[in-house]
């Protein structure tokens, strides 16, 4: 069974890297792979040792012939030894790497590099010191060494273990977002779960496994990969165990791959939509018409009035002024969709939290006036970004949020909040709209998409928006409380300023 | 992200439904530990056990677990002696073990994993090294190690060993063979590259050419020999060292077991005096029992029935000079090798007050 469990971890491990492609993954995936060859190495040895009963032989390879088969593999104990104390020896660097990774403590974010160089020292001296012929010419002779070194392996793996771990959940703790606390969660799970089913047999020597000194392991009492004195109810709570630390680590692992996953496969398919372009020129030419078509109307009241021997001036001003409304309403329009469309780079500067705030505010109040923002301002921090377009990225969201409440009859409530969160900045626009049906989420980021009245809106904001915020090498998120209102959380990632040199 | 969380969730349901279902397995392998089978059909020998008398002594009930290895030579006796119900009555209950090596049963019965081993000459090292102590001898020599070599990649004879490539499993009596093979060819083992593996593991790596000779025992030596055909070549076994040697097998224990269950081992050894003359007497029935216990060839384990001397056990085993005289033979080809610095009394690690009590008891209730 335990050889069918290192398969499936492998292959999570394998599909969390393949998924998100990024550094955390990697050393996730690592954390994976090693403890896969430190057990299935183990399973090996006791396949081809025996000495186990069949409670144990079900839990380890689940069918006599699996194990009939490893027993006749022709791989020398060296090799099999060897295997063991590499994935031993690397498992607990790969768990401090993604504790490292995930921690947004600054200290550690200056030094990452450095504490990753130095934490490679250890495993490397002990990979060497296990290598079958290094281990034999050490050993020979000097078996204090055996006494020395295993409880040595023991210490730092115990103390790369309990770093990575806590670590991660420092990390899980300073965190108070949903959505992050979400991820750092299932980080954790999965570091845990895998951890767990490591140290199954991490405490034991695997150089036992070279059989060279058999006889000293023997005398000095170390532990042996075989105990078929666990009675069946230990295999069952073992199996158990292993299960549900396989479970967690899986269902952490996957959840964890999935979140950017989704993100990245919307991306992609909004590119593809929006290339598509058919809905969109169909979309513009519709209001296109109907602001032409309004056009012609003004303009035959227009001729109206003229034919008259004596035009009334009132009526022609009236005319004169809808018809530039509807000439400056059309070429805003056409900005804004230029604006969205063209492929304009961003200029980013550090900036003030405020300035962009209050930027955003100005513009809002510019449209609507008489609708007040209540901000609360948890942060001045300094941002890297380009002023105007995420300005303009807030507008947009106010300016929804204000529609949304409008559109079901409500006095808007439109609240812009700033706060920090570890290594983030995050804006919230927060409404007391409808909120955003569940069917309709995964649509509202799409190129012109919209539920409002289309002859005055292309249903370009929100895609607008996310492409900004994607600019900023930031997240865009939603939270809908139906009936109630939604909130648009723009997560942009802190800029330190006292960090030079990238 | 109600969709990744479901695709999730359903990743991680299938996962542990699978394992479950692993776990859930109702069909575990048949274990050697099982009930025994029935008594054979084959021709009663004089030993046969009698019908229970009314006045048979009753014994305080005891579970022993014991390691074996999955050969004739080392599960002959014992799985005799489950099948005939030997140590049933006497109060054992016997939970078997397999191993693959005389070492790793030492090592688990260290760790209090297993109380009895049995194991074969080589393992008598740790022994003498004060590891295990001995309680009973189960056959005065073994003759089932071999130097196998393979002619096809040049080997006739143990001097063409020189800089090839040998699979051992140390500590194991082979390894004393082919240490043996190596010095009369004028050879050490500095003189050829080893690769430790276990007899399994050599035995496929010889058949598919990895390594150019092993030093195996039966019954792989048999499937090699037919594995290999003309290029099998037997480049030294128990047989040619007998005039200077002697690789007995016996079962021990740890000293702590020992100090605590003098009783069961006294009884323990007992059963397997019994079993020893039934094993001369029904040899055929002890390979054909072996084959089903062990999921071997029947064919091959009959040929196997010459991997050790049954007989002479069963003439010395109340003749304690005769066995102290065994093992100090044995202790010498240690010395003489240099696995052991210097004479150990034997006194040190056999317990022949347990063999002689074991031999007297079964003596008077035969």
């Amino acid at each position: 069974m335990l050889l069918l469990v290192l398969f499936l971890c492998a292959a999570t491990s394998a599909f969390v890297a393949l998924r998100r492609r990024d550094t955390l993954s990697v050393f996730l995936f690592g954390t994976g792979v090693s403890t896969t060859v430190m057990l299935f190495g183990v399973i090996v040895y006791i396949a081809q040792m025996g000495g186990m009963a069949a409670t144990e032989q079900t839990f380890l390879f689940l069918l006599p012939q699996i194990q009939r088969w490893l027993q006749f593999r022709p791989i020398s104990m060296s090799q099999l030894g060897y295997l063991v104390a590499v994935g031993r020896t690397l498992f607990p660097w790969f768990l401090l790497q993604v504790g490292l990774e995930t921690s947004m403590i600054p200290w550690v974010r200056r030094r990452l590099k450095t504490i990753r160089r130095l934490s490679a020292i250890t495993p490397a001296l002990f990979l060497v010191y296990y290598f079958p012929t290094v281990f034999y010419a050490l050993v020979r002779g000097r078996f204090w060494l055996l006494t020395t070194m295993l409880p040595l392996s023991m210490a730092w793996i115990l103390a790369y273990l309990a770093v990575g771990l806590l670590l991660m959940l420092q990390e899980y703790h300073a965190t108070t977002m949903p959505f992050f606390k979400q991820v750092n969660g299932c980080i954790l799970l999965s570091a845990a779960g895998i951890t767990a089913l490591y140290l199954l047999y991490a405490a034991k020597d695997p150089a036992q496994i070279y059989n060279m000194f058999m006889g000293e392991y023997i005398r000095l009492g170390f532990a042996s990969y075989i105990s078929p004195s666990m009675t069946a109810v230990g295999w069952l709570i073992l199996g158990a165990c292993t299960l549900l630390f396989v479970g967690l680590g899986s269902y952490g692992m996957v959840r964890y791959a999935q979140m950017d996953y989704a993100e990245d496969r919307e991306e992609v398919s909004l590119q593809r939509k929006f290339d598509a372009a058919g809905t969109g020129v169909s979309v513009f030419v519709h209001g296109i018409k109907n602001q032409l078509l309004s056009s012609r109307v003004l303009h035959k009241k227009l001729s109206r009035v003229l034919e008259a021997e004596e035009p009334d001036l009132q009526q022609l001003r009236a005319c004169a002024q809808a018809l530039r409304d509807l000439n400056e309403g059309m070429l805003s329009r056409m900005d804004e969709l230029y604006r969205t469309v063209k492929n304009s780079a961003l200029s980013l500067a550090p900036v003030r939290l405020s300035e962009v705030a209050a930027g955003a505010v100005e513009r809002f109040h510019g449209k609507y006036p008489e609708v007040p923002v209540l901000q609360e301002l948890g942060s001045d921090r300094l941002l890297l970004a380009d002023s105007g377009p995420l300005s303009e990225a807030v507008y947009n969201l106010l300016t929804n949020g204000c529609e949304a409440a409008l559109q079901v009859g409500r006095e808007p409530r439109v609240e812009l909040l700033v706060r920090e969160e570890r290594l983030w900045t995050v804006l919230e626009i927060r409404d007391n709209g409808g909120g955003i049906p569940a069917e309709v989420q995964g649509k509202i980021y799409d190129p012109f998409f919209t539920s409002k009245n289309t002859n005055y809106n292309w249903g370009m904001g929100l895609y607008y928006v996310r492409r900004i915020v994607k600019s900023h090498f930031g997240r865009l998120r939603l939270e809908s409380r139906p009936g109630e209102g939604a909130s648009f959380l723009i997560m942009l990632p802190l800029y330190d300023a006292g960090r030079r040199g990238g | 992200m109600n969709k990744s969380r479901l695709f999730a969730l359903l990743m991680a349901a299938v996962m542990v439904l699978a394992l479950a279902a692993c776990g859930g397995n109702n069909n575990p392998p048949a274990s050697p530990s099982e009930p025994a089978s029935p008594a054979p059909t084959e021709p009663s020998s004089p030993s046969e056990p009698a019908p229970a008398e009314p006045s048979a002594p009753t014994y305080e009930p005891a579970t022993v677990r014991v390691a074996y290895m999955p050969n004739l030579g080392s599960a002959g006796s014992l799985f005799v002696g489950i099948d005939q119900g030997y140590f049933e009555e006497l109060g054992l209950t016997v939970e078997v073990y397999q191993f693959q090596g005389g070492p790793a049963e030492i090592a688990a019965q260290a760790s209090g994993d297993i109380d009895i081993s049995q194991i074969g000459h080589g393992a008598h090292a740790l022994c003498i090294e004060g590891q295990a102590v001995i309680f009973q001898m189960d056959h005065t020599t073994s003759l089932s190690d071999v130097v196998v070599g393979n002619k096809s990649h040049g080997i006739n004879t143990a001097a063409d060993l020189k800089g090839k490539t040998v699979a051992v499993q140390a500590g194991t009596s082979s390894e004393i063979i082919l240490q043996q093979a190596l010095a009369k060819a004028g050879l050490t083992v500095d003189d050829i590259k080893t690769v430790e593996m276990t007899v399994d593991g050599m035995t496929t790596a010889m058949i598919t050419g990895q390594v150019d000779a092993a030093a195996a025992w039966s019954p792989n030596t048999i499937t090699l020999q037919d594995a290999l055909g003309d290029n099998y070549v037997n480049l030294g076994g128990n047989a040619d060292f007998l005039d200077s040697a002697i690789f007995p097998s016996s079962y021990i224990t740890s000293k702590e077991y020992a100090e605590k269950n003098r009783d069961v081992l006294v009884r323990f050894a007992q059963a397997l005096n019994k079993a020893h003359d039934y094993r001369l007497a029904n040899q055929e029935y002890m390979a054909k029992l072996l084959s089903k216990e062990l999921d071997a060839p029947e064919d091959t384990m009959i040929r196997a029935l010459g991997e050790a001397d049954w007989e002479t056990i069963t003439k010395d085993c109340g003749n304690m000079d005769a066995i102290k005289t065994v093992y100090e033979t044995q202790q010498k080809i240690f010395i003489n090798n240099g696995r052991i610095p210097e004479a150990v009394p034997v006194e040190n690690y056999v317990l022949f007050d347990v063999m002689k009590d074991a031999y007297d008891a079964y003596s008077s209730a035969k």
